[in-house]
């Protein structure tokens, strides 16, 4: 099952990284797994695609190129959002440094995009 | 006629004349015993006898599984658990009926006989799972020992319903098995974007709905819903999109500044046994670039149109073009405002005579569920014809 595949990639995430918890959504908006606790996640999912697109929407209306990540930084919480292959997105809460956690979520997103795309059948 | 309770898959075999044998084919990887229990709690709480054959855990867990649902069998005295997995290993039995020799299928023929002398006729046997008889009696033994069976319970009025879990077994006895049963439904995982079971009915001999399919997914403790994982609402600014999606949805989460939509807004549709996602797309032309983005791949699309603003028609389509062919409902709102135009007058100006138009008030609930379920339907017709 795909489940299991994502949510040991999630777990990997937050062994390796200071997350705290992720989202892993279609770039259209559908939640595909969470281990995000205390949130509707459903509705969270919704709002991620729309600040990934919107993003790529708004580089692509300066030809800027596909935007490598999305950070909102908030008083408590960061949220980083990264593409995670054609068809879906990962997105990380962090209280710490929002770059740190970066390269370890490029080597999620990587593994994310195999199990979507039936790579690792 | 006996039921599943499943409404859809009611309304596709008509019911299930008493007496027959229905077998769902579980792929490896779902929670298999689910279904059959939601089948046989729908028949208990109609007051019909229910025999549940536990052979693969013991009948607390038995219970528990119910419980995940909310439903706490020990209510009902019409409920008969067979106990097969005791006996299987070691361990004594507290319940009234037990399969003394768990590897031979008489024991459980015995078992059955017995209850039915004792209950009387008519009910809903369930077998859970044949797959693991299978194992433990011997293939060959236990479809022997099921043709037998399915040939006395019927005879009591029993219908019966077979767990299934499809692991690759020879192709004769596959045949065989296809042989047995009146009805053959496939249940598989579908794992597109979003996780999901679909149902397809591989054979019922007294309907014609061979082919059929529903998607659905198992929540606890709500139980089984036709699960529709993305509905887009579209349409032109201030149509009532908001209101709409808030007048059919719970957890409604609303994204809006100074009165307007300026993100994807979501809600959780349940309605009847269906749920569904909702994702409201902002709808001011600047908005539409986010269109192909965010509406890829909907299962169907609600367009919302403010009834009584022709000059907003065209925008409106052009949006709707952007889903390309899929199922859509069109939402014709403000419906209690003067000038607004009705149904046929809607499809001449919209140049869509063949288009399923719904006259809505979001604003006080006035034909949103109307709405929802034709659109539904037109995402089951669509699997169907898929």
């Amino acid at each position: 099952m795909k489940e299991e595949a994502y949510k040991k990639i999630l777990s990997d995430l937050e062994a390796e990284a200071n997350v705290e918890g992720s989202c892993i959504v279609s770039r259209d908006g559908i939640l595909i797994y969470s281990s995000l606790k205390d949130v509707y996640a459903e509705a969270f999912a919704a709002m991620l695609a729309t600040l990934l697109s919107s993003a790529e929407v708004a580089m692509d209306e300066l030809k800027a190129g596909v935007p490598k990540k999305v950070i909102v930084d908030g008083k408590n919480r960061k949220i980083v959002v990264i593409g995670a292959g054609s068809h879906a997105l990962l997105a990380s809460i962090t209280e710490g440094n929002a770059d740190e956690i970066y390269e370890a979520m490029i080597k999620a997103a990587k593994k994310i995009d195999e199990v979507l795309s039936g790579k690792n059948d | 006629m006996i039921e599943t309770g499943i409404s859809k898959l009611d309304e596709y075999l008509g019911g299930i004349p008493e007496g027959k044998s229905i077998i769902f084919q579980i792929e490896p990887g779902v929670e298999e015993s689910n279904i059959a229990i939601h089948v046989l709690y729908h028949n208990l709480k109609k007051g019909l006898n229910g025999i549940y054959i536990a052979s693969e855990s013991s009948p607390k867990n038995v219970e528990k599984k119910f419980r995940e649902f909310g439903w706490e069998i020990k209510n009902f005295n019409n409920l008969h658990i067979i106990d097969g997995y005791s006996s299987l290993i070691g361990a004594p039995s507290e319940e009234k009926f037990v399969v003394e020799e768990p590897h031979d299928i008489r024991s459980y023929e015995d078992v059955i006989i017995e209850i039915m002398e004792k209950v009387g006729g008519g009910g809903v046997l369930v077998f859970d799972s044949l797959s693991n008889i299978m194992d433990m009696c011997g293939e060959r033994e236990t479809l022997e020992g099921i043709e037998r069976i399915n040939r006395d319970v019927a005879k009591e009025g029993y219908t019966t319903i077979y767990n299934f879990i499809s692991w690759p077994y020879k192709e004769a006895i596959l045949y065989r098995l296809r042989r047995l049963f009146n009805a053959i439904i496939e249940v598989r995982t579908v794992e597109d974007v979003v996780a999901r079971q679909r149902m397809e009915i591989k054979k019922a001999d007294w309907c014609q709905a061979e082919g059929k399919k529903l998607e659905f997914k198992i929540f606890k403790p709500e139980g089984i819903r036709i699960y529709i994982p993305k509905i887009s609402v579209i349409g032109p600014y201030q149509a009532g999109k908001t209101t709409f999606i808030k007048s059919i949805s719970r957890n409604f989460t609303p994204v809006e500044r100074l009165g307007a939509t300026v993100g994807v807004e979501h809600g959780t549709v349940d309605y009847k046994q269906y749920r569904a996602e909702i994702f409201g797309i902002p709808g001011q032309e600047r908005f539409l670039p986010l269109l192909d983005k965010l509406g890829s791949s909907s299962k169907g699309v609600f367009l919302v149109i403010d009834s009584t603003k022709p000059h907003e028609f065209e925008l409106a389509k052009n949006m709707l073009a952007k889903f390309g062919d899929i199922p859509y409902v069109i939402v014709a709102n403000k419906q209690d405002l003067p000038g607004a135009l009705r149904k046929d007058e809607l499809k001449n100006k919209m140049g869509l005579p063949e288009a399923e138009i719904v006259e809505t008030v979001a604003s006080q609930g006035k034909g949103v569920y109307e709405a929802f379920e034709k659109l539904v339907e037109k995402i089951l017709e669509c699997l169907n014809a898929g």
